[in-house]
């Protein structure tokens, strides 16, 4: 877990804020960093990119290897990413809403068909590498994701000054129930406080009331200025989560931080 | 004193309201009348295709749950058996949800299509008279009953299986949360009183004038107002009696009462009626109703006919919705025990049956006499829709006789709608008690019946009768968020098994 870390390289990624990314992946002491580039074609300008990006992760002392394959973009990273059992690593970047609905995105698309981990990158994380992070948050729903999520938000180099364990839960339909859920809530919040607590000088529990979940976590990590936001991912089942794709895909693109998405399977 | 307001802060709101907006229709009748044309006018002109759409909706919303998973749910605890039996219940619920409608419009409608339809069928014809009767059905059948469970199904859903009390502003709870029992919750109530108060008052005042017509044709007493006063008078008197009994006896001794005298009617009229006319009339608008159903559902014939669709259907579906609160919490209150899915089909399928067999009886009687006897009864029911069904029956054998039984079905009909009217106006002004106070009873059925009264006298029923309509605009957008409300609050009991029913004997 946490050894092996792939960086897909395609058109435009910013090399600046990939090897930020990269920087702060130096804490984690990876065994491999691997630079994927799924040509389409020859590009020199592609490949001047990724020579620029192992150079600059050559200089911070990863341990990189450069690897190349043909077809579908997120087909190749997320096939590339089970074979080496790496984290995907992607820098996040602002896309036209319109553009990327006609265009599509391979984020997007990474995020959808990936079993492995993947964390998405905003620019800035890196100024708590070898420190530790401010603050960091889990959005748990008490399911199948927990126990896949707590192991990743225990590592070391995930370190926060502050954990905030948060629940976004559907109000029950009459008073009585709400209260046992509300109980049971508190007592799972603070079943997941206890298992974290070893890396983290500070853990709050919060439990948010309402619809939208993807929006009330969106508010709360703005809200609490979170640097990483942890989210697990179920593969969408009903027809309507088919079409709205699950929490983690709606959540990556618009959350203020960085974000680290975990798959975890029923 | 405090106390007791603040308990009371719906009734005496609801109270005041209702007396302020009856007391300008009394003393400014003419204000009432242009207000509410205006009102009226508006929301039917600008959001009628609204009303098309809600109505589609809620039926298909009926149709998926009782055929999803959550049919499986009980309206109570899980081991609860109905507290009525079959027969019981659908005399209450067909007493309280169409009933004096039915007897009033059985002929009248029907007649009324076949000679002024919408101006692409030529008036009169053979198109005409299928149109007519399709309609008919349309109007009577699957959808108005579809709006009624939808308000039924979720008090009854929030009351007897989660344990809240039955309110309209309870079925609110997994969105507003304890906010049900602030302001919000408090308007959301207050406009279901006013809805029923409106509805009931304007009810009780047609129906009165349908009497006296009644009694006029076959009684020495003149059709004018002091009897139709009279009318009021004893039908007040006998509803207050049979609501102070409850609804155990009272209104289900005088639903059941009620039914078997209308299938007797029924059963008359089919067999010295033109039978096999009749069973081609039913057969056949069967067929054209459910082959063009998705077609009227949505057709608000925007380039032709979009006079006739505001006036009958598009008022029709403001009708049943503003009428929903009553019939829901009255539905609600006797479907404890019944599972959602027995509920729904129960609820949808019986009523519409019969009054498909009701309409295909007494408006394919009136269409027989007016297309192969050659008698203008429709010209007749023009000049006065109230007597059609009287009208009708001069035409038949015992027709004295006929028209007294129409005449007691009317009453026991009036007294059942104004009794359950009564009780669940008490009710909705109590917090939701099952068992309301009989002052509050006596309070709502003197204010209905002195009401309907005066507006008769003043001649503010019809912009009342507006008034009520109007209230379908907000009642339509409640509605449908009381369906998310209620598809919230099965997702999470059948994701929460466990949470699944409380102890909800302490609470009753």
């Amino acid at each position: 877990m946490l050894r092996n870390f792939l960086f897909p390289v395609y058109a435009k990624s910013p090399v600046n804020t990939i090897l930020a990314q990269a920087e702060f992946i130096r804490s984690f002491e990876p065994e491999k960093v691997y630079l994927l580039y799924v040509a389409s074609g020859n590009s020199s300008r592609q490949i001047k990119r990724i020579d620029r990006i192992e150079k600059g992760m050559r200089e911070l002392g990863l341990p990189v290897e450069r690897l190349v394959r043909y077809g579908h973009v997120p087909s190749q990273i997320v096939t590339t990413a089970e074979a080496t059992q790496s984290i995907i690593c992607f820098t996040k970047k602002w896309k036209n809403p319109i553009k990327k609905a006609v265009a599509g995105s391979v984020i997007s698309d990474v995020v959808r068909m990936s079993d492995e981990p993947i964390m998405i990158y905003k620019r800035g994380l890196s100024a708590h590498a070898g420190g530790v992070l401010h603050s960091s948050m889990y959005a748990t729903d008490f399911k199948h994701s927990d126990k896949t999520c707590i192991q990743y938000i225990r590592h070391k180099a995930f370190k926060a000054q502050r954990l905030i364990l948060l629940h976004v839960g559907q109000r029950a339909p009459d008073p009585e129930t709400e209260k046992k859920r509300l109980e049971n809530v508190y007592a799972n919040l603070a079943r997941l406080a206890s298992e974290c607590q070893k890396g983290f000088e500070k853990i709050e529990k919060r439990e948010v009331l309402g619809l939208g979940v993807e929006r009330k976590i969106l508010r709360q990590a703005k809200k609490e200025e979170i640097d990483l936001l942890v989210i697990g991912k179920i593969d969408a089942r009903g027809i309507m989560s088919r079409f709205t794709g699950s929490t983690a895909e709606a959540i990556y693109n618009r959350a203020p931080c960085s974000v680290l998405v975990i798959p975890s399977k029923r | 004193m405090r106390g007791f307001v603040k308990k009371n802060v719906v009734f005496f709101t609801a109270w005041a309201i209702s007396l302020a907006i009856i007391g300008i229709g009394v003393f400014d009748p003419d204000l009432l009348d242009s207000v509410s044309a205006l009102l009226h006018a508006y929301i039917i002109d600008n959001f009628g295709w609204g009303y098309l759409l809600g109505s589609l909706f809620f039926l298909v919303f009926s149709v998926v749950i009782a055929s999803s998973r959550f049919g499986r749910l009980k309206l109570g605890h899980d081991h609860e058996k109905p507290q009525y039996s079959y027969f019981g219940w659908f005399s209450m619920l067909f007493a309280a949800g169409m009933g004096i409608g039915l007897i009033f419009w059985g002929v009248a409608e029907p007649l009324s299509h076949f000679a002024q339809p919408p101006g692409y069928i030529e008036a009169q014809s053979g198109d005409a008279a299928a149109f007519a009767m399709r309609h008919s059905f349309f109007h009577w059948g699957l959808h108005p009953w579809a709006v009624y469970i939808v308000m039924s199904l979720s008090v009854a859903y929030f009351s007897f299986r989660r344990g809240m009390p039955p309110l309209i502003s309870s079925c609110f709870y997994p969105l507003l949360g304890e906010r049900i029992y602030g302001p919000l919750g408090h308007l959301i109530d207050i406009l279901s009183v006013l809805a029923t108060v409106f509805g009931i008052v304007t009810s009780l005042g047609l129906g009165a004038l349908q009497i006296t017509s009644g009694l006029a044709s076959v009684t020495p007493l003149p059709d004018a107002f002091s009897t139709t006063l009279g009318v009021i008078g004893i039908v007040t008197v006998l509803f207050m009696i049979s609501s102070m009994t409850g609804l155990d006896k009272g209104i289900q001794i005088l639903s059941k009462t009620n039914i078997l005298l209308a299938l007797m009617l029924l059963a008359f009229m089919l067999i010295v009626g033109p039978t096999a006319y009749i069973f081609n009339v039913l057969t056949t608008t069967l067929g054209g109703y459910f082959s063009a159903l998705l077609d009227m559902s949505l057709s608000s014939n925007p380039f032709q006919g979009y006079e006739w669709t505001k006036s009958w259907t598009l008022f029709y579906w403001a009708w049943w919705i503003s009428w929903a609160p009553f019939v829901g919490l009255f539905v609600a209150s006797i479907s404890r025990g019944r599972t959602v899915r027995e509920f729904i089909l129960g609820a949808m399928l019986v009523p519409t049956l019969l009054t498909f067999v009701w309409f295909s009886v007494f408006g394919g009687a009136g269409l027989h006499l007016q297309i192969e006897g050659q008698i203008d009864i429709a010209g007749k029911v023009a000049e006065n829709v109230s007597v059609a069904l009287f009208q009708l029956f001069s035409f038949y054998p015992l027709s004295g006789v006929l028209t007294m039984i129409a005449v007691v079905l009317l009453m026991v009909f009036f007294i059942t709608s104004a009794d359950s009217a009564t009780y669940v106006l008490a009710m909705m002004t109590s917090g939701g008690a099952l068992r309301p106070s009989n002052w509050k009873k006596i309070s709502w059925g003197v204010t209905v019946s002195a009401t309907a009264c005066i507006l008769l006298f003043s001649g503010g029923l019809e912009a009342l009768q507006r008034m009520s309509i109007t209230a379908a605009l907000p009642f339509t957008i409640i509605m449908l968020v009381l369906c998310y409300c209620l598809w919230l609050g099965m997702r999470y009991e059948w994701r929460q098994p466990h949470t699944k029913t409380m102890d909800l004997d302490e609470k009753d």
